[in-house]
């Protein structure tokens, strides 16, 4: 039997989805027995020119992780479509956005503001103000960089995914179960979520009761019981949202769930989800009580509803203060 | 006259042909738009499209002739009820809310809202019975606090509080329901238009980046042996 070939490319994410591959153990030696890995950047040597001459379709698996944040990205996030059979968004950067995706509550020129203007949070050393430009003109010629966005989208916003595998990381077993399924050609029905169909609260071992609740509390407030439901204690645990697979493993250990497995199926917005059942366990019929209680248990609503899924949310972003920001050229002489 | 049939493209290209549209329909400058020409029954819908997508645009672009999209979500029991009691009495209100009934207010999740604005609403209504009269005892209580909450996360995401209101009317209130909806329509006429998905849009620079890559990859990579 000829050998599969197998990719495996990282875009906008933090690398601990190609680190969580190697978490399948002693299987990845079966995994490197079945297939060829033709382009892994981060664990083999590889071109972007070798996977450019492959003919289309060439690749059997692309595991791609990471969201789409710059032009390059984008553009091997097209290129690998092209060059695979079967692509994978693989791990929630790529399937809806996770944590670099929150940066969508700011703008491209926030962003780099942030970063390489002199200010508080950084201190760079940058009197002239420089940003990075797209063209440099050196003596030897024009040098590149790629073109950084406003919005950072998901695979499935920029290319056709044919599975996605939820998780930030996916957890071993998952990750062994998309490989087997591809190896046995036992595939779900494409555009499938590889994935338990059910919320952690269904996998979580704590005692549920009616739930209400005078008041949010952030981890650090308060000492949760052991025993009982976080979400009936104040917490925040978006376990009723979030997509089942993980074995419950942080409400096992007195942490609220913080909904890296994504949504569940059926619901279009992640956020959405949990803000409608965090509302009505809300004690209270007095529209000011209501405010006050929301105000001060969730500062950060953004942060707090969609901390991994933004850029797959609804909205997808915050407003733009002035829409479509275009980037004014400067002379690269100022550079020198 | 027929045109000819376009090729067929192959499986592993659509998803980079899907992109390719996306792509040019971000950055496409005014002049490329045409109208489609025939008169297929096809050609007829892209027509159709054509229209409202452009005059759409156009009117989201200019504030002078901005009429508000709103949609409403009103429960069965009473607001529903109350709109229908406003159309027999000839009560008289702005035609810019578009009408979704619901069994109750309690059902409006807040990803309804935020569809209703992602594609394209500029404001949102939700209407229920007043509180303590709910038909289902108490769940229009439930959504006066997804009301609260969902008006925090949109304040987060930048969107004006104003545009998503939630009002009590019963079924006897006709007039009330039609003041309600003649105040959020001005007040969202004075907010301007939200056309939220210009919000996703990146600048032109992005597809010349993206072509750029593909000519200097095919320029600067070869190295001789």
């Amino acid at each position: 039997m000829s050998k599969g070939k197998l990719a495996i490319y990282w875009a906008a994410s933090c690398g601990g989805c190609e680190i969580a591959v190697l978490a399948i153990d002693e299987k990845i030696l079966k995994v490197a027995e079945l297939f060829d890995i033709v382009f892994w950047p981060c664990a083999a040597d590889g071109k972007v020119r070798d996977v450019e001459k492959l003919p289309d379709g060439s690749i059997d698996v692309c595991l791609f992780n990471g969201g789409i944040r710059t032009s390059e990205q984008e553009y091997m996030a097209q290129l690998l479509r092209r060059k695979s059979k079967v692509l994978v968004s693989f791990g929630s950067c790529a399937s809806e956005g996770c944590i670099p995706g929150l940066s969508n509550v700011n703008t491209k020129r926030e962003i780099f503001d942030a970063v390489y203007k002199q200010g508080e949070m950084t201190h760079c050393e940058n009197p002239q103000d420089l940003r990075p430009q797209p063209h440099t003109k050196v003596p030897e010629g024009t040098l590149y960089l790629p073109v950084f966005y406003d919005t950072l989208r998901t695979l499935d916003q920029t290319v056709e995914v044919d599975y996605s595998l939820p998780g930030c990381p996916p957890e071993a077993e998952n990750i062994w179960a998309a490989l087997t399924a591809i190896i046995e050609n036992k595939l779900p029905p494409k555009g499938a979520v590889i994935g338990r169909n059910t919320t952690v609260c269904d996998e979580c071992p704590r005692k549920r009761n009616e739930k209400k609740i005078k008041k949010f509390y952030r981890t650090w407030q308060i000492q949760p019981d052991e025993e009982t439901c976080l979400l009936e204690q104040g917490l925040v645990c978006c376990g009723v949202a979030t997509r089942a697979g993980c074995k419950a493993l942080c409400p096992q250990v007195n942490s609220p769930c913080i909904g890296c497995h994504g949504a569940n199926d059926g619901v279009a917005d992640f956020g959405a989800r949990l803000m409608s059942a965090l509302a009505s366990v809300i004690d209270s019929n007095d529209p000011e009580e209501i405010d006050r209680i929301i105000h001060e248990g969730i500062p950060d609503p953004v942060g707090t509803f969609y901390r991994f899924s933004l850029a797959r949310s609804l909205l997808r972003r915050s407003k733009k203060p002035n829409g479509v920001e275009v980037e004014v050229h400067r002379p690269a002489a100022a550079a020198r | 006259m027929r045109s000819p049939p376009r090729p067929r493209l192959r499986a592993a290209d659509r998803g980079a042909r899907a992109a390719r549209i996306a792509s040019a329909a971000v950055g496409a400058p005014q002049a490329l738009v045409r109208p489609p020409n025939g008169n297929s029954m096809r050609r007829r819908h892209a027509w159709k499209t054509f229209f409202y997508k452009n005059s759409w645009a156009d009117e989201a672009m200019s504030n002078e002739n901005f009429e508000p999209k709103i949609v409403g979500f009103l429960c069965n029991w009473c607001s529903y009820r109350a709109a229908d009691l406003a159309g027999s009495a000839r009560i008289k209100y702005a035609p810019n809310v578009r009408i979704i009934r619901v069994m109750c207010s309690g059902r409006v999740d807040p990803s309804f809202v935020f569809k209703a604005l992602a594609q394209g609403a500029d404001g949102v209504m939700i209407a229920g019975c007043h509180p303590g009269e709910c038909h289902y005892i108490e769940q229009n209580y439930k959504a006066m606090r997804r009301y609260a909450m969902l008006k925090h996360t949109l304040t987060a995401m930048g969107v004006e509080p104003e545009r998503v209101r939630l009002v009590w009317a019963s079924a006897a209130e006709g007039q009330l329901l039609a003041e309600h909806i003649d105040a959020l329509v001005a007040d969202v006429r004075k907010l301007g238009p939200l056309c939220w998905s210009r919000n996703w849009e990146e600048s032109p620079e992005r597809l010349k980046a993206l072509e750029e890559i593909v000519h200097e990859h095919a320029e600067a990579m070869e190295v001789q042996a």
